[in-house]
C-alpha cells in the first residue's frame, strides 16, 4: 500500500483500473462531497415554495418543481444526503462488525471460530428482505430501525469474507516469522493480519454501497423508511407514483439519480478491484 | 441422495422453526394492539376485550408462541387482521399469480442471461458495452418497472400495465392464467395473461440476467482455456458444440448458485413489483399487510417464502450436481 502514496503509484493506480472505472471512483468522490454539503449547495431552500406548483424542468429549475412548488432539484440534492450518508453508514457499521467477528475467528480458531462460523451460515441461509421488511414493520418506520434491520443481516458477509482470508494469511511465511519472533495478540493481528484483508473487503464495501442503497431506496419506497417529510429519494418516487403519466419526473428524477449514485459506485468497485489485483 | 433429501428437509424444519420465531419475537414487542385494529376504533372496550380473551393475547408469550406453532404443523396460519379471512385461504388465492410471474421471470432472466454472457463476451472490450451492462445492474427495480409502465403503457400502449387479466371474472382449474386459458379452451384468456405478465416479468428478469450472466461469462471464459477445451477442439468437433457440450456444462456450476442467489432475492422486488403493476398477487397482499399492520399475514407469507426459498436452494444443488457428478449432494 505503501506504494500508493507516492504520484506515479496513483497513477498506475488508475491506469490499472480503466478510465471509466477511474470515473466511478472519482464520481463517488464527488457524490460523498455533495451529500455532506447538501444543504450549503442546494440553490433553493428544499423546504419553501419558490415558484408554482408542477413546473416541468426548465433553466430556472433545473428539475422543475413538486406539488406544493418546491425547487425539485434542491430536494433531490437534500435527498442525495438523505440517501447516501445512511446507505455509507450501514456499510461501515456492517465492515466493522463482520470484520471484527471473521477476524477473531480467523485469528483464535477452535470454538469460537465454529460458533461465529455457524452464526453466520444462519444469517446467509435466512431470507434477508423477509426479516428486515418484518423488523421495521414491527419496531416501526424510520431512519434508525431502518438501518439497524439492514446491518443485521449485511454483516455476515464480510465476517465470512475477513475470516477466510485471515485463515490464508496465517499460513504465509511473513506470518510465521512474526510469530516466531514473539510477535503475539492484538499486535500480531492488527499490523500482520488485517492489512493483508483490507483488499478484499475494500472491493466487496465498494460494491455493496449500490446493494445498500438499493435495499435502503427499496425498503422507503414501501414505506418503511423515514416519515413522510423527509426527501428521501425511494420515498420521493413512491409518493409521486401516481403522477407519473402526468408529472413524470417527479417519481422518475429521484429513481434516475438513485440510478447514476449506484452506477458509479458499482463502477468504482470494478476499477478498484482492478487496480488491486495487480498490485 | 435419499440421505441428502433427509438432510435438507430437516434442515428447513430447522430454519422455518426460527423464522417463526423470530417473527413471532418481533410480533410480541410491537406496539399495535391485534384485537383493537379487528374491533375498529369505535368499539367499546368490553368488546375489545372479547377479542383479546378470545385471541388468547392474555396467555404468556411462550403459551400464544406453542399454540402457533401447533396451528402452524396443521397448516394453520390464523386470521388476517385485515381481509377476516384465514391466512392460508389468501394465500393459495394469491400464491399461483406470483408462482406464475417468478417462473416466468426467472425463464426470462435465463434468456436475457445467455444473451448478455454473449455480448459481453464479444464486445466486451468497448467500454459502452460495459457501461451499459453495469448501467443495467445498476438500476433500482422501481425506477425499470416505471420506465416500462411509462413508456410501453402510457405512451405506446402496446402492453397493459396494470393487472393480471383484462377478462373479468376468470379462474381457471391450474391458477395459472397463462395455461388455462388453454385448458378451458378459451385461447384468448392465456394470450391476455401473456401481454399482461410480459412487463412486470420484464422487470423482475432484469436484474437476474445481469447477475446470471456477468457471472456465466467469466466463469465461461475461464473454462475456455482449459486444456480438455483445446482436446475437444483438436479433435475436430465443431465450435458450437464445443462451447455448449463441453464449455457450458463445465462452466454451469457458478452462475447456478447465482441464480439460486437471485430467485431468493427476488421476493423484495416482488413487492415493488406488484405495486407499480398493480397485480394482484403475494406481493401486493404483503405490503397491504405491512401498512395495516396485519402480523397473523406477514408471518404466514414469511413461512411461505422461507419454504420456496429453501426449496429452491436444494433444486438448485441437485441441478449443480447433475452438471458436475463431482459435486457430491
Amino acid at each position: 500500500m505503501s506504494r500508493l502514496k507516492t504520484r506515479a503509484g496513483w497513477q498506475s493506480f488508475f491506469r490499472r483500473a480503466g478510465w471509466l472505472e477511474s470515473i466511478g471512483i472519482a464520481g463517488v468522490l464527488v457524490v460523498t462531497l455533495v451529500a455532506l454539503v447538501a444543504p450549503w449547495i442546494a440553490p433553493f431552500d428544499p423546504d419553501v415554495r419558490v415558484a408554482g406548483a408542477y413546473l416541468p424542468p426548465s433553466a430556472a429549475h433545473w428539475f422543475g418543481t413538486d406539488e406544493i412548488g418546491r425547487d425539485f432539484f434542491s430536494r433531490i440534492i437534500l435527498g442525495v444526503q438523505y440517501t447516501f450518508l445512511p446507505g455509507i453508514g450501514i456499510v461501515l457499521v456492517s465492515l466493522v462488525v463482520g470484520a471484527g467477528l471473521g477476524l477473531i475467528a480467523g485469528a483464535v480458531g477452535g470454538t469460537l471460530d465454529h460458533i461465529i462460523e455457524r452464526t453466520v451460515d444462519l444469517f446467509i441461509v435466512l431470507p434477508a428482505m423477509l426479516i428486515a421488511l418484518a423488523t421495521v414493520a414491527s419496531l416501526g418506520p424510520g431512519l434508525f430501525n431502518t438501518m439497524i434491520a439492514i446491518v443485521i443481516f449485511w454483516w455476515p458477509v464480510y465476517a465470512r469474507i475477513c475470516r477466510d482470508e485471515i485463515r490464508r494469511l496465517n499460513a504465509l511465511p511473513h506470518v510465521e516469522a512474526a510469530r516466531v519472533s514473539g510477535v503475539r495478540g492484538p499486535r500480531l493481528l492488527l499490523r500482520y493480519l488485517l492489512p493483508g484483508a483490507v483488499p478484499a473487503l475494500l472491493v466487496t464495501a465498494t460494491h455493496d454501497i449500490t446493494g445498500v442503497i438499493m435495499t435502503l431506496s427499496a425498503m422507503s419506497f414501501l414505506g418503511l423508511g423515514q416519515p413522510a417529510p423527509a426527501p428521501e429519494l425511494g420515498a420521493m418516487t413512491a409518493r409521486a407514483m401516481e403522477s407519473l403519466t402526468v408529472y413524470w419526473w417527479l417519481p422518475i428524477l429521484p429513481a434516475a439519480v438513485i440510478f447514476l449514485i449506484c452506477l458509479l459506485a458499482n463502477l468504482a468497485g470494478d476499477g478498484i478491484r482492478m487496480a488491486l489485483r495487480g498490485a | 441422495m435419499l440421505l441428502y433429501l433427509a438432510k435438507r428437509v430437516s434442515g428447513l424444519v430447522v430454519v422455518l422453526l426460527l423464522m417463526s420465531f423470530i417473527v413471532f419475537g418481533l410480533q410480541s414487542i410491537i406496539p399495535a394492539d391485534p384485537a383493537r385494529a379487528m374491533a375498529g376504533p369505535t368499539a367499546p372496550a368490553a368488546t375489545v376485550e372479547a377479542i383479546r380473551q378470545q385471541l388468547g393475547l392474555e396467555d404468556p408469550v411462550v403459551v400464544q408462541y406453542g399454540r402457533f406453532l401447533t396451528r402452524l404443523v396443521h397448516g394453520d396460519l390464523g386470521t388476517s387482521v385485515r381481509t377476516r379471512q384465514p391466512v392460508t385461504a389468501d394465500v393459495i388465492r394469491y400464491a399461483m399469480g406470483t408462482l406464475e410471474l417468478i417462473v416466468v421471470s426467472t425463464v426470462m432472466g435465463l434468456l436475457l442471461a445467455g444473451l448478455l454472457a454473449l455480448i459481453q463476451h464479444t464486445f466486451g472490450r468497448f467500454s459502452a458495452v460495459r457501461l451499459a451492462i453495469v448501467g443495467a445492474g445498476s438500476t433500482p427495480i422501481f425506477l425499470s418497472a416505471l420506465l416500462l409502465v411509462y413508456f410501453f403503457w402510457f405512451r405506446l400502449d402496446w402492453l397493459p400495465g396494470t393487472g393480471r387479466l383484462s377478462i373479468p371474472h376468470f379462474s381457471g382449474p391450474t391458477g395459472f392464467d397463462l395455461i388455462d386459458g388453454f385448458l378451458v379452451g378459451r385461447p384468448e384468456v392465456s394470450l391476455d395473461a401473456l401481454r399482461h405478465i410480459l412487463l412486470p416479468a420484464f422487470a423482475l428478469a432484469l436484474p437476474i440476467a445481469v447477475a446470471v450472466g456477468r457471472t456465466l461469462s467469466s466463469s465461461l471464459h475461464d473454462v475456455m482455456r482449459q486444456s480438455y477445451i483445446r482436446t475437444a477442439r483438436g479433435k475436430g468437433i465443431g465450435e458450437t458444440s464445443v462451447v455448449l457440450r463441453h464449455g457450458l456444462r463445465n462452466a454451469a456450476s457458478a452462475p447456478l448458485a447465482m441464480t439460486a442467489l437471485q430467485v431468493r432475492l427476488i421476493f423484495g422486488n416482488l413487492l415493488i413489483v406488484e405495486q407499480i403493476f398493480a397485480r394482484p398477487g403475494l406481493g401486493l397482499y404483503t405490503v397491504q399487510a405491512f401498512a395495516s399492520a396485519d402480523l397473523p399475514a406477514v408471518l404466514g407469507v414469511s413461512m411461505v417464502f422461507g419454504t420456496f426459498y429453501i426449496l429452491v436452494s436444494i433444486l438448485i444443488e441437485i441441478g449443480q450436481s447433475l452438471a458436475d457428478p463431482r459435486i457430491a449432494l
